[in-house]
């Protein structure tokens, strides 16, 4: 019988763990009471300390730094062997671009079963029902596995970051890899930034989002200026990242981000379940749209229906006014 | 004389999930769905792959390319899409019996993979209905092979393969040897349309119909992912129209609005 939830930590973009391991740290001590299990966590060397400090059990660190570039095998190896020590009844991933790439690798090494790109998660017992969008975000699954350990990787926000107690020490064991095992694959030749310039979608309160409807690049400068007003991140449905008009690390959606931010300004954008299944948890929707009948007022607080070239100018204006009368 | 490339690309047949939310009905009862009127289609994700295996068959005439769909019950029509576009034959597995959940399927994708042979297999990053992305990485593990996921472009030197992958801020240029597993996303592209004189050709290409009887694959394991549950999301919200004699004044109102409501500080 197992005893642990076992959570990967990952290394975020700034060196430190990323917020949304934490957060999944942070749920799996809600879940591990009601379960009646310990949260033990799974950690590159470097954040290991970061990791004990959010108060895990233990912690099993990888036997070196982690490499840099692309080694899935590396870390597929190494949670192997830190779920092969801990037995655990599940392990759980904040479903990030690293998450996606090594649960389903994890998943077949220990061969059971995965559920990915959770929405919601409740304890049964020791079985997890976890609850997320199919069919492009048309309906909810909730499925439950049947196999050890359950699987599964975590949109961001289901759990809250965890409060540090720093200087905490914890259990830690260190994980030898098996021979040979996590022998990298991939060299990296070369790793092309195509950054944009604007606020993190992922971390910004609010967000205005443009849509086919903007007709080009130029239709996103005006959303620029209206978000440069109110410090907002500019965000995008699919097209126009298909199209160029905007880099691919601004959409959002089922295959984008998914983010919930407090308000969300969707202009010419039609609300295709895709797109709505990745912003549908913002607190406050605003649509801008020419058609009245346009999925999206279905989803939003607020609308204006009419031709976006129009009537963001207005906005701006008005909100400029407004800004410069405070 | 150089040795033939075998590529494999697996394509998953779906309904159309370009197709209106309103199409789709759910039974919460039997926890299905069906979707009225909606044509099935392969899965795009599966469709960049291909795009990018047939990119690689014209920059390499040694390149063999199969595909290769497991259902319980496929649309010809529409998997052959895939002989029109370029591959050289098509295998269909169809099997009615069993309730496959990713690991299922991912097993018989590998025993059909061992049988077929391949240098290089494709899948999409993720199928759009079932929205899991694991299947292509588990095929993988099982074959034990190397693999890499969302790329967007791959080129091909002898047994050498360089494949651009998809990271949030950009892309990873990597270079690894065959033979490899590469999942692929939709910044690939689309794939193109079949002319009307390959789709004729394509009713001459061979199309194998296999069933789970015709491969080598053992004990199949459990289904491991149950589902218990199927609702339709939540999403209704009522929406405060903003209405305007013009789309200025509709502006300005609607900047009016947000500030007094509170929804737009900008004090901060
Ligand atoms: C597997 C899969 C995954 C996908 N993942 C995503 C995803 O992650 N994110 C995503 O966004 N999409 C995704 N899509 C695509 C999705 O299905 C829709 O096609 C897409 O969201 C539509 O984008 P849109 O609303 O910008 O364009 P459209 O649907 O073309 O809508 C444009 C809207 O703009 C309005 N409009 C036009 N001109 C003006 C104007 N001048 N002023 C005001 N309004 C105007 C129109 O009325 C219309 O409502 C995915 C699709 C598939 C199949
Ligand atoms: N039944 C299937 N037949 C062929 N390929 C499949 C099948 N199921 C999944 N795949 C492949 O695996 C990828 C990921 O599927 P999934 O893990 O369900 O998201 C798909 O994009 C396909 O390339």
């Amino acid at each position: 019988m197992g005893k642990y939830l076992l959570v990967f930590c990952e290394i975020g973009d700034r060196g430190a763990v990323a917020p949304a391991s934490l957060e999944v740290l942070g749920l799996a001590r809600e879940l591990s009471g009601p379960m009646k299990l310990e949260v033990a966590a799974a950690a590159p060397r470097e954040i290991s300390g970061e990791v004990a400090e959010c108060g895990p059990s233990c912690i099993y660190i990888a036997p070196s730094s982690a490499p840099t570039g692309y080694f899935p095998e590396w870390y597929a190896s190494f949670l192997g062997e830190a779920a092969r020590l801990t037995e655990p009844e599940a392990v759980l991933f904040a479903h990030t671009p690293l998450g996606q790439d090594l649960a389903p690798r994890l998943a077949q090494k220990l061969g059971t079963g995965l559920v990915t790109d959770a929405a919601g998660i409740r304890a049964e017992g020791k079985k997890l029902l976890v609850t997320k969008a199919v069919y492009g975000g048309v309906a909810l699954a909730t499925y439950s596995l049947n196999s050890t350990p359950q699987i599964i990787t975590l949109r961001s926000r289901l759990g809250k970051i965890p409060p540090k107690e720093p200087g905490r020490s914890t259990e830690t064991v260190e994980v030898k890899l098996p021979e040979g095992g996590g022998k990298p694959h991939w060299e990296l030749v070369n790793r092309i930034e195509e950054k944009s310039a604007e606020i993190k979608l992922e971390e910004a309160q609010v967000v205005v989002s443009g849509g086919r409807g903007l007709g080009g690049p130029e239709g996103f400068e005006l959303l620029r200026e209206l978000a440069g007003l109110i410090g907002a991140a500019v965000g995008a449905s699919r097209p126009p990242c298909d199209s160029g008009w905007i880099p691919s690390s601004q959409q959002v959606g089922i295959t984008g981000k998914v983010i919930s931010p407090q308000v969300y300004i969707a202009v010419a954008i039609s609300g295709a379940s895709q797109h709505l299944s990745g912003m549908g948890d913002a607190k406050k929707i605003v649509a801008i749209n020419k058609d009245p009948d346009a999925n999206i007022f279905k989803t939003a607080d607020y609308g204006a229906v009419g031709d976006c070239r129009q009537i963001l100018p207005a906005m701006i204006e008005t909100l400029e006014k407004i800004k410069s009368e405070l | 004389m150089s040795e033939t490339i075998r590529i494999l690309v697996c394509i998953k047949q779906v309904p159309d999930p370009e197709a209106p939310a309103s199409s789709f009905r759910i039974h919460s009862e039997t926890k299905t769905i069906t979707a009225e009127g909606v044509p099935p289609v392969i899965n795009p994700y599966d469709e960049s792959a291909l795009e990018l295996a047939v990119r690689l068959k014209e920059a390499n005439p040694d390149v063999r390319l199969s595909a290769v769909a497991f259902g319980a019950k496929l649309a010809r029509a529409v998997l052959m899409k895939s002989l029109a576009v370029g591959a050289d034959e098509l295998y269909l597995i169809e099997d009615p019996s069993v309730e496959a959940d990713g690991m299922i399927t991912a097993h018989i994708l590998a025993a059909a993979a061992r049988k077929i042979g391949f240098d290089l297999i494709l899948a999409g990053r993720q199928a759009a209905d079932t929205n899991a992305g694991g299947v292509g990485l588990a095929l993988a593990g099982l074959l034990d092979i190397p693999a890499v996921s969302w790329a967007r472009k791959i080129e091909l030197e002898e047994k050498l393969l360089r494949v651009e992958r998809v990271v949030p801020e950009g892309c990873e240029i990597l270079a690894g040897t065959l033979p490899a597993l590469v999942t692929v996303s939709h910044e690939a592209g689309a794939l193109r349309m079949p002319n009307i004189i390959n789709v004729r050709k394509a009713k001459t290409k061979p199309t194998h119909s296999w069933t789970l009887a015709d491969l080598e694959i053992g004990k199949l394991p459990g289904r491991s992912v149950e589902l218990t549950r199927l609702e339709a999301p939540k999403r209704e919200r009522h929406c405060q129209v903003i209405e305007g004699e013009s789309p200025a004044e509709t502006g300005a109102g609607l900047s009016r609005k947000l500030v007094q409501d509170g929804v737009l500080n900008l004090r901060s």
